[in-house]
């Protein structure tokens, strides 16, 4: 996006050169804004994804002081209300206000997001980097990770919730362990390539210690790429968190998150839309959000991968 | 070839045996003790022993994977323990709603997503390009649920064109068929119709720019030849591949579609299943699926062959 306002030298021949006019003194410099203003300008994706989430997150925290009421507050007088000025997204079967509901919600949503995004980056590094390093145990490592890679993820964490009582934190667990083979693959194809490097071979030549290898020239690199595939996961782990509650294999009902909230509006939906629709369209925006982050970092941190796709 | 071909099916058979070592463990992966909470809140302490019994968790875990792996290979994938009927045979009755919403999907997400991507890929930095890149962004984000109840609600309940849900056997005709699966199929087939047009622009894209394309435009080669035939044949690798590995997007979302639109198939079996904690059927779907998808992907290897004749093997 920065090059397209500046001349690329290399698209210029030798007849070019020679053909064209000489440029004028008066061309103001080009001068790229720095700092962190600078980047924010040059990535408006990062930006629209980053706003959007902090308006969620915001939203998270604050639920308590944005006009909710308790949103596991029980009224069988005031069951299945339209939306009004007293329930803005109006009332469940259960008589709970939705729109207290919906926004408890988004901390479940951005809790289990981030929590999985961070443990399976974490672990995907630690296994992604033992396969890198060490060669005997490599082969075993990718075929078990091949094996659970052929087992598709929401089956994964399906099965696992049914063996398990469902509670936000197990919810975590198993989506994580889905997510782990994808980042560790994805670390170690990138040790691979990093330990052909010439500066890799340098410092294995002057006799740096593995683990000073690993500190110093490895993992600095390998952090571009599993910031980039961490936003991914955040943003899969929150459909596939929404996708347990509403077959009923997440989070406990009595905890408002939006696939439990769309789960009970499920038996209505025909005539009363609205109690699916409101976290419906909550957790698509906030996917949205961590999805468009996600592109704006790759297209900023990692260019090679943003060409390819 | 055809040494090539014998040595990739015996190379799946290992990746098989690794699936179902790992499916088989989740019993003693899972954290706490799952035979009390399949037994339930109510169980007593007999019907937990019982459980654990049927699961075999009280023998050593070797043995007991021995024996339940020579049954999988006899086709015996035990019995429900809510129904009492063979897993086999519960699989039977519901596996066909679910081929077809997967077959009906995968025909109608390739024919509108790889035309979509070679257009954007031909009209790059146009209107178009941004329109079916913004697409692959929403179809990202916007989960299978509620693409589908959107799409139920405005066209089968405020316009009434099509059966709310649903689902009738193929058995009963094609048109009758094809109307309770066309708002599934669109809704499942959403996040595939991204991943497959962005691939596809990306492959089209680093094509296009190869010397042959200019010579077959040198050539006098019409745009859509350029476009069809030179380009997207060069882009089929890529292309072919990552429909293959999306097949595992179509088997997740399956469940969760079938829910919306009360379709009788193995998604519905799966969550009939974890509601009443009945885990050899969801071992035994599980198993399927994983064995399905990893099949796939074998046959989309052997077919690289055919779309790339370079590749010896």
């Amino acid at each position: 996006m920065a090059s397209a306002t500046v001349v690329a030298p290399a698209a210029l021949t030798s007849r070019d050169v020679a053909a064209a006019p000489p440029m004028p003194d008066v061309l103001p410099p080009v001068k790229p804004r720095r700092g962190f203003l600078g980047f924010l300008r040059r990535n408006p994706t990062i930006v629209a994804g980053a706003g959007l989430l902090l308006v969620m997150l915001a939203i998270a925290i604050f639920a308590p002081l944005l006009f909710t009421t308790d949103p596991t507050a029980l009224a069988p007088a005031r069951r299945t209300r339209e939306p009004s000025a007293m329930y803005w997204f109006g009332t469940d079967m259960l008589g709970r206000d939705v729109y207290s509901r919906v926004l408890y919600g988004t901390r479940v949503s951005l809790l289990v997001g981030f929590s999985v995004a961070l443990l399976s980056s974490v672990i995907g590094l630690t296994i992604g980097l033992i396969s890198g390093f060490v060669r005997w145990a490599d082969s075993i490592i990718m075929r078990i990770m091949d094996g659970m890679m052929s087992i598709p993820p929401i089956l994964l964490a399906i099965a696992l919730m049914a063996l398990t009582r469902g509670s936000v934190q197990n919810v975590i667990i198993a989506i994580t362990i889905a997510e782990i083979p994808r980042v560790s693959r994805l670390v170690r194809g990138v040790v691979l390539s990093l330990r052909e490097q010439p500066y890799v071979d340098a410092a294995v030549a002057a006799g740096t210690r593995t683990p000073v290898i690993i500190w110093r020239h490895i993992l600095p690199n390998t952090l571009a790429p599993i910031t980039v595939q961490a936003t991914y996961i955040c943003a899969s782990a929150m459909i596939v968190e929404a996708i347990l509650s509403f077959i009923g294999a997440g989070t406990p009902p009595i905890i408002p998150s939006w696939g439990n909230i769309m789960a009970e509006g499920r038996a209505l939906w025909q005539v009363k839309p609205y109690i699916v629709f409101f976290p419906a369209i909550f957790l698509s925006i906030t996917v949205l959000a961590v999805n468009l982050l996600g592109d704006g970092l790759r297209d900023a941190l990692d260019p090679r991968m943003a060409k390819r796709l | 070839m055809f040494a090539y071909i014998v040595r990739r099916v015996l190379a799946t058979i290992p990746v098989m045996a690794i699936v179902a070592l790992f499916v088989f463990s989740l019993l003693y992966i899972a954290p706490g003790d799952p035979a009390a909470v399949i037994a339930g809140d109510q169980a007593t302490p007999q019907d937990v022993e019982r459980i654990r019994e049927s699961l075999g968790l009280d023998r050593p875990f070797l043995v007991r994977f021995g024996e339940w792996l020579f049954r999988i290979l006899q086709g015996d994938m035990g019995v429900s323990i809510f129904t009492n009927l063979p897993v086999t045979t519960m699989i039977q009755q519901r596996i066909e709603p679910t081929l077809s919403l997967m077959v009906l999907t995968l025909c109608l997400a390739v024919s509108i997503a790889v035309p979509m991507g070679v257009v954007a890929a031909w009209k790059q930095g146009t209107w178009i390009d941004r329109a079916v890149m913004g697409f692959a962004v929403l179809g990202f984000s916007v989960p299978v649920f509620v693409v589908g109840y959107v799409l139920a609600y405005v066209f089968a309940l405020e316009l009434d064109w099509l059966p709310v849900q649903g689902y009738t056997a193929f058995s009963n005709g094609f048109f009758p068929w094809l109307e309770n699966l066309i708002l599934p199929a669109i809704a499942l087939g959403g996040v595939y119709i991204a991943l497959i047009a962005r691939i596809t622009r990306a492959t089209m894209l680093e094509v296009l720019q190869q010397d042959y394309i200019r010579t077959a435009r040198a050539k006098g080669a019409g745009q859509r030849s350029i476009l069809f035939l030179h380009a997207l044949k060069n882009a089929a690798v890529p292309i072919v591949t990552v429909i293959g590995i999306g097949v595992a997007l179509l088997i997740g979302g399956a469940v969760v579609t079938e829910s919306v639109f009360a379709i009788p198939g193995l998604g519905r079996l799966t969550v009939d299943a974890i509601l009443r904690r009945d885990y050899p059927v969801i071992q035994g779907v599980i198993l399927l699926f994983s064995f399905v998808y990893v099949l796939v992907n074998l046959a989309i290897d052997l077919l690289y062959t055919l779309f790339d004749p370079r590749i010896r093997y």
